[in-house]
């Protein structure tokens, strides 16, 4: 879709929207005249509006609503004093009650609540109980409860300290099912421990609250919240009645985790979670505390029964029974408890002693769903780092520079099209747009506001103007770099001459150059606006420099092409690595070491020059070349379809395939670095290292019957022929080792002789053939041709050789009988890379212009090969590794090695590119 | 630690909306690094809450790193979109790596480097939606982004339109349409 044709949908989509439905359809007929393809793309359209469905109208989610007080903010009599975080509903704050003048906290919902919630608060009000965070008043959206400073409950505890708390919750408790009140909603996170003891909050007011997507008034009688479930009891999941019994549940499974420090019921997921807490028993206390006393495992298992009916019914029973199991001894004289408290300690003062209440960090209050877990602290900040595409239908230009502007929003770069035409674009990184540039491509500088940008052209340079889009050519004359110099002026270099300097009053030279000793190029300004940077090549190297713009002489700063990154930083270009060397531009010298920042940055045509620029505020833009090449070895059926792959994304090279199909043997690891021979069991899908002592081992070549592979190895500082059993099983045994480079082609069926190749420094390599049938094995030419020939096969019987030369100027496939007798024939028309035979002889695949072809093969007829057919267009394959395609035997299906599309550059941003600095 | 990064980032969020472009740049990854670690929490299925959806991460991170008291909603609206790109980049490269295991190939460079066995229910849509919305950002951004900012960010319509600086009735054109065009190409 072009944006031109764009628009016009659009433009016609809303006018079209605009009319009434009855007089719509005439409309477009109008508005889109002959152009129906137009018409019923904008048809389409208005049906999407009009139908609900869309998977785009249910949003991946909603921000939080800004029920935000401000600090001050007067809520009727209450003074808000400082958020204190949020609770399951809603904002929570402290605030002061101007009136009685004692602190509160106000929890603020997200919407109003409903008369029956108000009604229920009203009853927790009436409350009052050491053990209960009070609730002091009701308003219409929001709740003031007393103000609690504590901490989270931790388990594990000791015995004692864990069932006294357990006890005193259970009296708060009883004193709320006293008055009719459920809580409904009893875990470890709505417990807090203050200096006065256990705190219970939030009493079943979560569940009813606006705002957690569920109705109110279902939500009294079913209990049931989206939320987690590890704390409901088994009535509340299968969504029965809650009753006083289901918050002794709740009361079990926090004594329980008090004691082991675990939760009860704990899995991967809610489905199991469910089926946990519905079926299964919790761990055992004694495998956690094994000194707990008994009587302690019964409270806790009548606390946790299935069955409602068959737990403790009243909470006040439950309090007397963990009053009285406090004081048990344990079973055991413990090791395990670090110091049980003296005899006359009462469980008040030994929380003290635990330096809980020390700890009061500023409190999460009620509702905040805390786990007993303290919450890590923030880790510092990562490393951003994204690539940015290049326009569509577009690449990269391979030997331009993305240049970042200084505010680091923005990207400029070129581009090369398919039809190889450049073109200027700028990518803004916020919007993530890039639009073009009517510009000719050439280096390119920002100014320091990055509303302009200065490009080199041909015969000078131009000021583009963002913000109006305006160009002036600001430089008349051919430059070989411009860059801004203080105040709107600019510096520019002039082959031959120096660096000059446009300022205000004219310009002056601010380098020389002595006539025919090389160039100065690329100023920079540092900061300060004296001093510049600047490149001084000089046919075989290319330095940094220092100028000054009072024409001071310059000096030397480094041995290589730079460039000044604040904070105080040269950047410069090592190998394919990005370093950082420390510089202090008021004096202009480097110190301390460089540090490297980035690797495989790409360059351009010299070494030195990488490709890539920085901000001032610590954004790095560069090329890079894609990681190392990998291949995909994929099957293809005649008609082109991919129909599977062989084993995952690896540097493959040189694939054959076993006799019987059922094998694969290849090259795999970097071309230059240590390359392996595996074989793939192709049904099973396992793999198998052959060979691998002698550094690159390459060109795996079945023998007739499958049971061994020659192979090509660099075992002695040239390749060399080996053999070894298929199975790996066995010493390699060599076949022909020489001083020159030689690879296997082919065994030929019959066994009796190996094709291969050998270097040849004329033409570069010849085909030999090894006769296997004597000991030794003899190597004769097979082509001694003034032309390159390097890859051959024959065919299955064995009389007809199909091989690879570039006789005629370009490599292509020929054939000739064997033993030849003064015939051949030329199989591909055009350039060709690969061949193969199929397994009975009677079809010839050859690749031509990235398509894989077929041609029949009658070997009784004077011209035995028929007229080449396309199968289909192959993907994009390394051409020149030997066999990037094999043939199943049956010629049914093909294996092709597929790759990359190659050169394609990359352009990575990093922000924050100091940061890279901290963690060396 | 907190307190400090709290303030950076309402200063930041203060600062981007009052024009400074650069404090865009300090906040991204001020976000980025705290989003990233929900979500890689929540893909690990750590936060106990299988039924927590990505809103819930982006909620605390907003929490955690936003100082409540002194956001004014343009900030806000600021912040979230400034999530709303992060999470998308950090979902879709989460839906697409599990897509690669479940294919049995090498994952090739994970973002999320943990092995992810839980995703959210929709990581199928995501992967097409986010290729539709690239195809849509070839000719014309605006659109993807303030489907970018509506869908992924939960911008309301002033919000958005806050953010890329254009009227609410345009903000509301461009879903109009966008939507449309996007649920063809979806169904298609």
């Amino acid at each position: 879709m072009s944006p031109e044709r764009w628009r016009r949908v659009e433009d016609i989509y809303h006018a079209a929207l605009d009319e009434p439905p009855a007089s719509r359809a005439a409309f477009l007929v109008e508005a889109c005249g002959e152009d129906t393809g137009l018409r019923e793309r904008v048809e389409a359209l208005i049906r999407r509006t009009e139908s609900s469905e869309s998977p785009l109208d249910r949003p991946l989610w909603t921000p939080p609503e800004s029920t935000v007080l401000a600090r001050d903010a007067l809520l009727g009599p209450y003074r808000v004093l400082e958020p204190i975080g949020d609770g399951g509903m809603g904002r929570v704050y402290k605030a002061l009650d101007t009136r009685l003048n004692r602190i509160v906290a106000i929890k603020i919902a997200k919407g109003q609540f409903t008369g029956r919630f108000q009604r229920e608060a009203r009853a927790i009000s009436a409350l009052n109980h050491p053990n209960i965070c009070t609730l002091y008043d009701v308003g219409p959206d929001y709740l003031v409860m007393e103000y609690v400073e504590g901490s989270p409950l931790k388990g594990p505890l000791p015995p004692e300290p864990a069932l006294g708390i357990a006890a005193a919750i259970a009296g708060a408790l009883d004193a709320a099912h006293r008055k009719g009140i459920v809580h409904r909603d009893l875990k470890p996170g709505n417990i807090l421990l203050t200096e006065s003891g256990p705190k219970l909050v939030d009493f079943g007011l979560a569940r009813q609250t606006p705002g957690t997507g569920v109705s109110p008034d279902s939500a009294t009688d079913l209990g049931m919240i989206a939320g987690t479930p590890e704390y409901m009891s088994p009535e509340q999941l299968q969504g029965h009645p809650i009753t006083e019994r289901s918050d002794i549940f709740g009361l079990g499974l926090v004594l329980y985790e008090l004691l082991t420090g675990h939760r009860a019921f704990e899995a991967d997921n809610s489905a199991s979670l469910i089926a946990q807490i519905l079926t299964a028993q919790p761990r055992p206390l004694r495998s956690f505390q094994p000194y707990v006393a008994p009587a302690v495992e019964r409270i806790l298992d009548r606390c946790l029964a299935k069955d409602p009916e068959s737990r403790w019914q009243s909470a006040r029973d439950l309090k007397a029974e963990l009053e009285w199991a406090a004081t048990l001894p344990p079973d055991i004289p413990p090791p395990a408890f670090a110091s049980p408290p003296p005899a006359g300690v009462t469980p008040r003062r030994y929380w003290k002693r635990l330096g809980l209440a020390a700890a009061a960090v500023a409190v999460i209050q009620a509702g905040l769903a805390l786990s007993l877990q303290w919450r890590p602290k923030p880790a510092p900040a990562e490393l951003i780092r994204f690539d940015v595409d290049p326009p569509s239908a577009s690449r990269f230009y391979e030997y331009g520079v993305p240049q970042v502007s200084p505010d680091g929003r923005k990207v400029l770069f070129a581009a090369a099209g398919d039809d190889g035409k450049l073109s200027l674009w700028i990518h803004n990184i916020p919007t993530g747009e890039t639009s073009n540039v009517d510009l000719q491509p050439g280096p390119a500088a920002w100014s320091e506001d990055g509303g302009s940008v200065l490009v080199t052209q041909a015969t000078g340079a131009v000021r583009l103007d963002l913000a109006r889009g305006r160009k002036t050519e600001v430089i008349h004359e051919s430059v070989n770099s411009a860059a801004w110099g203080p105040g709107g002026t600019y510096l520019f270099g002039i082959d031959g001459r120096g660096i000059f300097w446009e300022a205000k009053d004219g310009r002056r030279q601010v380098t020389a150059l002595a006539p025919g000793k090389g160039n100065h190029t690329q100023p920079q300004l540092l900061p300060g606006g004296r001093g510049f940077l600047f490149g001084k090549l000089d046919g075989i190297s290319a330095e940094t420099w220092l100028g000054w713009l009072d024409g001071r002489p310059p000096k030397p700063v480094l041995n290589r092409p730079a460039w000044f990154a604040p904070p105080g930083y040269l950047l410069h270009y090592e190998g394919d690595t990005v370093m950082a060397q420390p510089f202090d531009p008021s004096r202009g010298e480097v110190r301390g070491a460089a540090r490297p920042l980035v690797p495989r940055v790409s360059h351009s045509a010299f070494p030195t020059m990488g490709q890539y620029s920085v901000s001032q505020n610590g954004v790095l833009a560069y090329f890079r070349t894609p990681e190392a090449q990998s291949m995909l070895l994929a099957w293809y059926d005649r008609t082109g379809r991919m129909v599977g792959t062989v084993g995952g994304p690896a540097e493959y090279t040189n694939p054959a395939l076993s006799p019987d199909g059922k094998r694969l043997a290849v090259s795999i690891g970097p071309p230059g670095g240590n390359r392996s021979i595996w074989v793939f069991d192709l049904a099973g899908q396992t793999k198998t290292r052959l060979a691998f002592e002698a550094p690159e081992n390459t060109n795996p070549t079945w023998s007739p019957d499958g049971s061994e592979i020659a192979y090509g190895a660099n075992n002695a500082g040239h390749r060399d022929l080996y053999v070894r059993s298929a199975s790996g099983a066995g010493p390699m045994r060599v076949l022909l080792e020489s001083n020159v480079d030689k690879s296997p082609l082919d065994w030929s069926r019959d066994g009796r002789f190996l094709l291969y190749n050998s270097a040849n420094g004329a033409t570069s390599r010849d085909l030999w053939v090894l006769a296997l049938d004597g000991f030794p094995p003899t190597p004769s030419l097979f082509l001694g041709k003034p032309y390159r020939a390097d890859w051959a096969a024959a065919s299955p019987d064995c009389h007809w050789i199909l091989y690879r030369s570039n006789e005629g100027g370009t490599l292509g496939i020929h054939l000739q009988p064997l033993p030849p007798d003064g015939r051949s024939w030329r199989v591909s028309k055009g350039a060709s890379m690969q061949a193969a035979w199929r397994g009975d002889g009677r079809e010839i695949f050859f690749e031509s212009g990235g398509a894989m072809m077929a041609a029949e093969f009658r070997p009784g007829e004077p011209n035995p090969l028929g007229e080449p057919q396309e199968l289909f267009r192959l993907p994009p394959v390394q051409t020149f590794g030997r066999n990037f395609f094999v043939a199943s035997r049956d010629g049914q299906r093909f294996l092709v090695e597929e790759v990359e599309p190659a050169g394609r550059l990359r352009l990575t941003v990093v922000e924050d590119w100091p940061k890279l600095l901290e963690n060396r | 630690m907190m307190a400090s990064a709290q303030e950076g980032v309402t200063a930041l969020l203060r600062a981007w909306s009052s024009g400074d472009g650069a404090a865009l740049d300090r906040l991204v990854p001020l976000v980025y690094g705290e989003l990233h670690r929900m979500a890689r929490r929540y893909l690990r299925g750590e936060n106990h809450a299988p039924s927590l959806q990505p809103t819930a991460l982006v909620n605390e991170a907003y929490l955690r790193l936003v100082d409540v008291t002194r956001m004014r909603w343009q900030d806000r609206a600021h912040f979230f979109a400034v999530s709303a790109q992060l999470m998308r980049r950090i979902l879709v490269e989460a839906a697409r790596t599990r897509g690669r295991q479940k294919r049995g190939g090498d994952a090739v460079r994970v973002e999320l480097d943990e092995s992810i066995d839980t995703l959210p229910a929709r990581a199928t849509e995501l992967l097409a939606l986010d290729d539709a919305l690239h195809a849509l950002a070839q000719f014309d951004a605006r659109k993807a982004r303030v489907v970018e900012l509506r869908f992924f960010g939960g911008l309301s319509v002033e919000e958005a339109a806050e953010v890329l600086q254009v009227s609410p009735q345009t903000v509301l054109r461009d879903w109009k349409l966008a939507r449309a065009w996007l649920t063809e190409e979806l169904a298609g």
